[in-house]
């Protein structure tokens, strides 16, 4: 079965990327620009949980439009992860081995060996869908030069899982990024994941 | 029968502690939660396992700090993959071949051929390769300590200087700031053990600074604020992402899984200089102990 509230699609990702870029607003917790929201791939029956993208704590001067862009690009990144990794493809789901999209691969390597936490390889074969509840990424960045050069991702997710598992999720914890040839890539992490 | 009355006495004690303990145990209380997280954490930095040279310089202001005597050694290695690090002493007096000078004091290389230079002699020495090397003076060095909001240290023996710290740093657990951080890694004074033992006090200065960063890497900007307070003050051509990587590698090491040693020596005197004589097969034993996952087990 899919996931009930979210599906993993290109489009999904594209959306987010395309809407940002549009001009929502970068946000910060230092400054009252709101929140930028990423669009969901509706589900008819129940609105849509949107992932928070905004910006934290800013290291370094960053013009406006430079913020949108990491705001952007970074969301992509990693909503491309969460998506891959624990809201989206066909549950109940044996594989995981494309759960990180967006990082190195060293960083995947490590994540593959941290499975159970970095991704819902855990409970991927007991359960029948996942809903999410809570979706919130904070962006601290490193800017010189009036670049960003790299960011701390503070994510916070949580969801709820249907079928023989049922239960309230909770990943929580920091990746980091910097700009690499193919883009912002994830090269290190610290998260947490449990039962809420 | 006098073990089981023994056995039957302790459990009821241990129900009466429960009912003394958890008052009214029938209502289920919602005032506390105690959930299991699992963690992981892991950076990816190329080699997995990074070998810094770590030089104090005391460049006075306007001299170039690379063409002045390191002051203070440490070849530290810190491995990416188990958040293993270790930090292995030099004292800077020790007699060995600097290429294309012969033999001299090991922080004259970085006199006659800069981080270069020194950072493959102590590498000759030790048998690894640094992968960076960093020269700080000290000025700096008690800025960025400061920065960071001092550090703790486990001081084994009291000491003082009457130039340095005329008041000196009692034996136990101490809290330094940027000025007392700088003192007590520079002091030899009334050392016993001279510049072996202020090389050990630079391992205690290290391993603070480290559990510092370890200690405060999750509060937002903490780590972005460190890179650019380096770049300020350093002379790299790393580029910013590096050094965060870097930065982060650092973030990630375990304090309890870092292990510290010190070249030992005897003391020589070459053209009416006193110098160190280092034990070499113990510097290289040191290499080859640490070179595959940063870990000393003996010194």
């Amino acid at each position: 079965m899919r996931s009930t509230a979210r599906r993993v699609t290109g489009a999904t990702v594209l959306a987010l990327v395309l809407t940002l870029a549009a001009g929502a607003c970068s946000g910060s917790e230092d400054s009252p620009d709101e929140p930028a929201a990423v669009p969901p791939s509706a589900t008819p029956a129940e609105p849509p949980v949107e992932t928070k993208v905004l910006v934290g704590k800013l290291t370094g001067r960053l013009p406006k439009a430079e913020r949108v862009k990491v705001v952007t690009e970074i969301g992509a990144v990693v909503e491309g992860w969460t998506q891959a990794a624990y809201v989206g493809g066909d549950y109940p789901r044996r594989d995981f081995a494309d759960s990180w999209p967006g990082f190195t691969a060293g960083a995947r390597a490590l994540a593959r060996k941290d499975q159970a936490l970095m991704s819902n390889q855990d409970v991927g074969t007991r359960i029948d869908g996942v809903e999410v509840r809570r979706s919130r990424v904070v962006l601290d960045v490193l800017s010189v030069e009036q670049l960003a050069r790299a960011v701390t991702a503070r994510v916070l997710l949580e969801f709820r899982t249907t079928g023989s598992v049922e239960k309230k999720v909770r990943v929580q914890g920091r990746l980091y990024l910097t700009h690499e040839d193919a883009g912002w890539q994830v090269f290190g992490y610290d998260m947490t994941k449990g039962a809420v | 029968m006098l073990r089981r009355i023994l056995r039957l006495g302790a459990i009821a004690l241990s129900f009466l502690v429960l009912a003394v303990v958890v008052p009214d145990s029938a209502v289920k209380s919602t005032e506390f939660t105690l959930v299991k997280l699992d963690r992981a954490d892991g950076v990816d930095v190329d080699p997995n396992l990074i070998w810094i040279l770590a030089v104090g310089s005391d460049a006075r202001p306007g001299e170039d700090m690379h063409r002045v005597r390191g002051d203070a050694l440490q070849l530290v290695g810190m491995d990416t993959r188990t958040g293993a690090a270790t930090a292995i002493g030099i004292p800077r007096d020790s007699w060995v071949p600097v290429s294309g000078h012969g033999y001299d004091k090991i922080n004259a290389a970085l006199y006659y051929g800069g981080p270069q230079l020194l950072g493959e002699t102590v590498g000759n020495l030790v048998g690894i390769q640094p992968d960076y090397v960093f020269v700080s003076r000290f000025k700096y060095f008690q800025a960025m300590i400061d920065e960071i909001g001092g550090i703790t240290v486990r001081n084994p023996v009291a000491f003082d200087d009457p130039y340095l710290k005329a008041k000196g740093f009692p034996a136990g657990k101490i809290h330094l700031g940027g000025y007392d951080a700088m003192a007590f890694a520079r002091i030899r004074h009334n050392l016993i053990r001279g510049d072996f033992d202020r090389s050990a006090n630079q391992q205690r200065v290290l391993r603070g600074i480290q559990a510092r960063i370890h200690e405060r890497a999750a509060a937002p900007g903490f780590i972005d604020r460190g890179v650019l307070t380096v770049m300020q003050h350093l002379s790299t051509n790393l580029s910013p992402a590096e050094l965060y990587k870097l930065a982060q590698a650092v973030a990630h090491v375990e304090p309890g899984k870092v292990t510290t040693c010190v070249v030992q020596g005897s003391i020589g005197n070459v053209g009416g200089a006193s110098v160190v004589l280092p034990f070499t097969e113990q510097a290289r034993s040191y290499g080859d102990q640490a070179r595959k996952d940063a870990t000393i087990e003996r010194c």
